[in-house]
């Protein structure tokens, strides 16, 4: 007997993102959920990094943050800014729906999304 | 939807029809949701402290001193060990929950996983705390 293999949901995902097949809205912020929370996972791990070289001492401090003053590094931090508030946001939208079943799902996740995206945007003079 | 880490099939209905994939169809069980979601809720908070805290919390410019200052609050110490322990958990949780949304994994498997993910856990929350207490000597 051929015993057929339930295909897992990322590898459903996957193929039908690769195959045109479009999904809703929500299916992406699934999937941005993940990407987001590996990307800021590896930050996590840079930043520990980051902070074991500069405690060594005054100079490395203040050489660190000399290289960190650079426009690509500034751009990178708001990029950072906006892959974090998409994973918090979308977060607190999945931590509201767990809590409260009859909120409108789809609205929300297009409330996290742009708030996300507004939010950044502001931040941009804290950078640049 | 309401099931907490829970095996909901009307999931991957929605899914296939392009709607809402939120749940995992694997089971990740009361600590894995505890896991991702009470932590994700306090994270949100000590995010927010470590940034005021860290950019905000004195007038003078970032310097090694102003640093090393800082830290000798017990507020301070507070938001940035918790942020660390909390972060670890939220982070290894949820590498957990991809793996497992594979479906790729027996019992055996998850079990072994579950293990790994604690392990890898402890080692680096071990890491974490040793780089933060190297810098809060006098």
């Amino acid at each position: 007997m051929t015993q057929h293999k339930r295909k897992g949901v990322i590898q459903r995902f996957t193929t039908r993102t690769l195959r045109g097949r479009p999904l809703g809205f929500e299916a992406y912020m699934w999937a941005a959920q993940r990407i987001t929370g590996v990307i800021i996972f590896g930050f996590l791990m840079y930043h520990l990094y980051t902070l074991s070289v500069i405690f060594e001492s005054k100079a490395a401090f203040d050489q660190v943050m000399k290289r960190f003053q650079r426009p690509l590094i500034r751009f990178g931090e708001l990029l950072l800014v906006w892959v974090i508030l998409v994973h918090a946001l979308n977060g607190l939208r999945l931590i509201l729906l767990n809590l409260f079943p009859g909120l409108n799902h789809k609205r929300l996740a297009y409330y996290a999304s742009g708030a996300s995206l507004i939010l950044s945007l502001c931040s941009i003079p804290v950078f640049f | 939807m309401t099931v907490i880490g829970g095996n909901n099939p009307s999931q991957d209905d929605k899914a296939a029809e392009g709607g809402y994939i939120e749940e995992s169809p694997q089971r990740i069980g009361i600590w894995g949701w505890l896991g991702l979601y009470l932590t994700g809720a306090v994270l949100l908070f000590l995010l927010l402290a470590h940034i005021l805290l860290v950019h905000y919390g004195s007038s003078q410019p970032v310097s090694f001193q102003r640093t090393l200052s800082s830290l000798q609050s017990p507020f301070v110490r507070f938001v940035e060990l918790g942020l660390l322990l909390i972060a670890f958990i939220h982070g290894f949780t949820g590498l957990r929950r991809i793996l497992l949304d594979l479906e790729i994994f027996q019992k055996r498997g998850n079990v072994l996983l579950t293990t790994g993910f604690v392990v890898t856990g402890l080692i680096f929350s071990i890491w974490g705390v040793f780089i933060f207490s190297a810098f809060l000597r006098p």
